[in-house]
């Protein structure tokens, strides 16, 4: 027998060994685990740590229990939690998008939270956006985590230019500024600068001017909920919208179909001086362009009656299938603890979901972060019911505005069929 | 006695009997090794072709509402998915574009890949440096190349608009080819076209080797051009080739997801929604998946007749 083969022989036999042990400690520990599910974040690293520090925590406070972290990407992230619902296997604590509470929620999938939740003593503080979007028939089946709303990123130096001071605070007045700021820069003729930007690919910059003109997108009659789009302060809210590429031309003619992947683009190489976004993107504008380091200022939208922004963020649910929920709501509780709000809230660029927590120096004394949670009590978010999903992912709402702006449809014959469409999503008849 | 005639007929009968229509027992008895190095594909097929296919057939006969079912098993609504299809002005749309989507690309794919080959059939000198190069658009995985042409593509930094304007064509400038209906149509056949004339290509070249020279020599002795010998020799004696490359493109492109769904998502307002991505909205969007698999079959009754023709008309040439 040769040497190699000796050795590779006692690897195996080594294997054999480790595999075993390792199978019989796993069964003789009998450890009771916690599986937890949160989503991948833009900051990996940081989140890892946030949650070891939490796990420990936890871990040390409830002694043979050990969390199992799994992260999620985004992507597919829908698919899985689908397959693991509905084959059984589903976690017993897991982060939830705002959208996608109610669908699981009235899947029957999320343990209702309501008694435990108005338990805590601080149920009355939370950001008011979340607790929407965690209700489903007067109950709650989330925990409000963290919140993200959206407010005006504008170029200051841009503005100062053309002697304005103070960024508009009505929409007609903020329309007068995306022109001064749209220019031909190279004398062709075609502006090639641009005071704003419509983003016909993403629903979240033009839905609120709905609720802005003082009105409900969809609202709950007796027959189940009926889309108001076509109601006629929701087709004046969007023509206000759609104006700005139609008729004063202050948007790229590719905006039809831009996202915010696109907006922000052309904000960072300076063709762009005014996007509607979340307040992390104040700190990636300047490390990406470090030309743009102080010329940024943020503001709240211009009301139209009213502001409002669109507010997202997440859930912590427990799932129906747990059978640890008092170890689960144990460890989501944790989460809410004032000093790991503020940590994860740092971290991952969002607020914590106690408003108490919003007056943390931290925040209130930022000169972006306090716009931003100066204005969540603006907060709003798309009706939380079950067929929203489908209204977003069949991507109704965007073509509604993409055949406004390529002007295949009027507003008006546009949001009629808007409405039709949302109705047949809803099961709504008249 | 009569007993051992009647196993003589029998034996006799069944000796007469080609092997074919031997009892699919027999013929695993004998040929037992064989069936057994098979048996692997073919369970492989058997579990992810076959019975996904049996599954979708099923369900696309049921109201199979994802959110619904840890409720209720899903009820049985007989045609009821393929009458809401078929009553769907969305779905008629998305069936015209996606034929005209398809000839445009089976055209086209066909053309360039005859072009191709013929002109790697030539001799000189680095030809099969070129027939490497060719290949690189069908090495590329199809969303790779689809995120590259998307930026390609780009109003604002893409270097097609960036030509175009150093050329001299200001007005393309910032042109929003995925943000109009027609130029997001063809923007979206030109990548699947350039992604499928390699394999095309490449296989009609091989065709073209099998022809033997002795035919050119003699068509030249005749008189024979270059377009004569192409368009009388090459093309007739590549039929049934073509024929099939021409039948598995348009399965191919009768079936586009990718490259439409990471370039134009159906869009601008729902112009490119072919009926591969109107399904994938019905199943994921909607979480429809009665409807979802309805559609899917009705796609796949729909290719099986193109294909049936196709086919069909193969081989009525052939008896000719």
């Amino acid at each position: 027998m040769t040497a190699k083969s000796k050795f590779s022989r006692l690897s195996v036999v080594l294997g054999v060994v480790l595999l075993i042990m390792t199978m019989t400690v796993g069964i003789a520990s009998g450890a009771t685990t916690l599986e937890v599910w949160m989503m991948e974040t833009g900051n990996p690293d940081g989140a890892k740590a946030f949650f070891n520090a939490v796990n420990t925590e936890f871990e040390a406070a409830h002694p043979g229990v050990k969390v199992n972290l799994s992260w999620i990407p985004w992507l597919g992230a829908q698919q899985k939690f689908l397959t693991s619902i509905t084959g059984g296997i589903a976690p017993d604590v897991a982060e939830l998008g705002t959208t996608w509470t109610p669908d699981y929620a009235y899947m029957g999938a999320l343990e209702d939270v309501t008694e435990r939740i108005n338990a805590l003593g601080y149920a009355s503080e939370f950001v008011p956006a979340l607790v929407e979007s965690a209700t489903l028939d007067g109950k709650l089946y989330g925990l409000p985590w963290y919140a993200g709303n959206r407010c005006m990123i504008y170029r200051k130096d841009w503005l100062e230019e053309e002697g304005i001071k103070e960024f508009p605070k009505t929409w007609n007045e903020f329309i007068e500024v995306t022109k001064k700021l749209t220019k031909d820069l190279d004398g062709d003729g075609k502006p090639d600068r641009f005071g704003f930007s419509v983003n016909g690919g993403s629903q979240h910059e033009f839905m609120p001017l709905i609720w802005m003109n003082g009105v409900e997108i969809a609202i709950q009659t007796d027959k189940g909920w009926k889309s108001n789009v076509d109601s006629p302060e929701a087709i004046e809210a969007i023509r206000l919208f759609a104006d700005l590429y139609l008729k004063h031309k202050v948007s790229p003619e590719g905006s039809v179909t831009w996202s915010v992947l696109n907006s922000r683009k052309a904000f960072t190489t300076e063709t762009l001086g005014i996007v509607i976004d979340l307040p992390l993107l104040v700190d990636r504008f300047q490390n990406d362009n470090p030309n743009l380091k102080g010329k940024i200022g943020v503001a709240p939208i211009p009301a139209v009656k009213q502001t409002a922004s669109f507010t997202g963020g997440s859930n912590v649910v427990m799932f129906s299938q747990s059978k640890k929920k008092d170890l689960a709501w144990d460890y989501m509780r944790l989460l809410l603890e004032p000093k790991h709000q503020l940590a994860w809230a740092d971290l991952v660029k969002f607020f914590p979901a106690r408003t108490s927590i919003l007056k943390d120096p931290s925040i209130a004394n930022d000169p972006v972060l306090s716009v931003y949670a100066d204005n969540l009590k603006y907060g709003r978010t798309y009706p939380a019911i079950h067929q929203w999903g489908q209204v977003e992912n069949t991507k109704i709402l965007i073509t509604a505005m993409q055949e406004i702006l390529l002007e295949k449809k009027t507003v008006e014959q546009s949001m009629t069929d808007l409405a039709k469409a949302m109705n047949l999503l809803f099961g709504y008849q008249e | 006695m009569q007993k051992q005639v009647d196993r003589l007929h029998k034996n006799a009968g069944r000796a007469w009997t080609r092997p074919a229509s031997r009892s699919l027992l027999r013929e695993i008895k004998k040929n037992g090794i064989a069936y057994l190095f098979i048996l692997p594909a073919m369970v492989g097929i058997f579990a992810v072709i076959l019975v996904p296919l049996v599954q979708a057939i099923v369900i696309s006969f049921k109201r199979y509402y994802i959110l619904d079912i840890l409720r209720e098993d899903p009820p049985f609504v007989g045609l009821a998915n393929y009458a809401a299809i078929l009553s769907d002005p969305q779905f008629w749309y998305s069936l015209k574009i996606t034929i005209w989507f398809t000839f445009a690309c089976v055209a086209l794919t066909m053309l360039f890949g005859l072009l191709i080959a013929i002109l790697l059939d030539q001799d000189f000198p680095g030809n099969n440096i070129v027939a490497v190069s060719v290949l690189v658009p069908w090495v590329i995985p199809r969303v790779a190349s689809s995120i590259l042409w998307k930026w390609i593509y780009d109003d604002q930094f893409g270097i097609l608009n960036y030509i175009l304007s150093k050329i001299g064509l200001k007005s393309f400038a910032s042109f929003p080819w995925l943000a109009r209906a027609g130029s997001a149509f063809w923007a979206v056949i030109i990548v699947v076209v350039w992604q499928s004339v390699p394999f095309v290509a490449v296989s009609l070249l091989a065709g073209l080797k099998t022809i033997p020279n002795e035919v050119y020599e003699a068509a030249e002795i005749d008189g024979a051009g270059f377009w004569q010998k192409t368009t009388l020799i090459s093309i007739p004696m590549l039929r049934n080739l073509i024929t099939i490359l021409i039948v598995m493109s348009t399965i191919w492109d009768f079936k586009v997801f990718d490259q439409m769904f990471v370039m134009t998502e159906g869009g601008p307002a729902g112009s490119t929604m072919v009926l591969g991505i109107y399904t994938w909205m019905m199943a994921f969007g909607r979480l429809q998946m009665g409807l979802a698999s309805a559609l899917a079959m009705i796609m796949f009754v729909l290719v099986m007749i193109v294909t049936a023709i196709y086919l069909k008309l193969l081989m009525r040439e052939e008896t000719l």
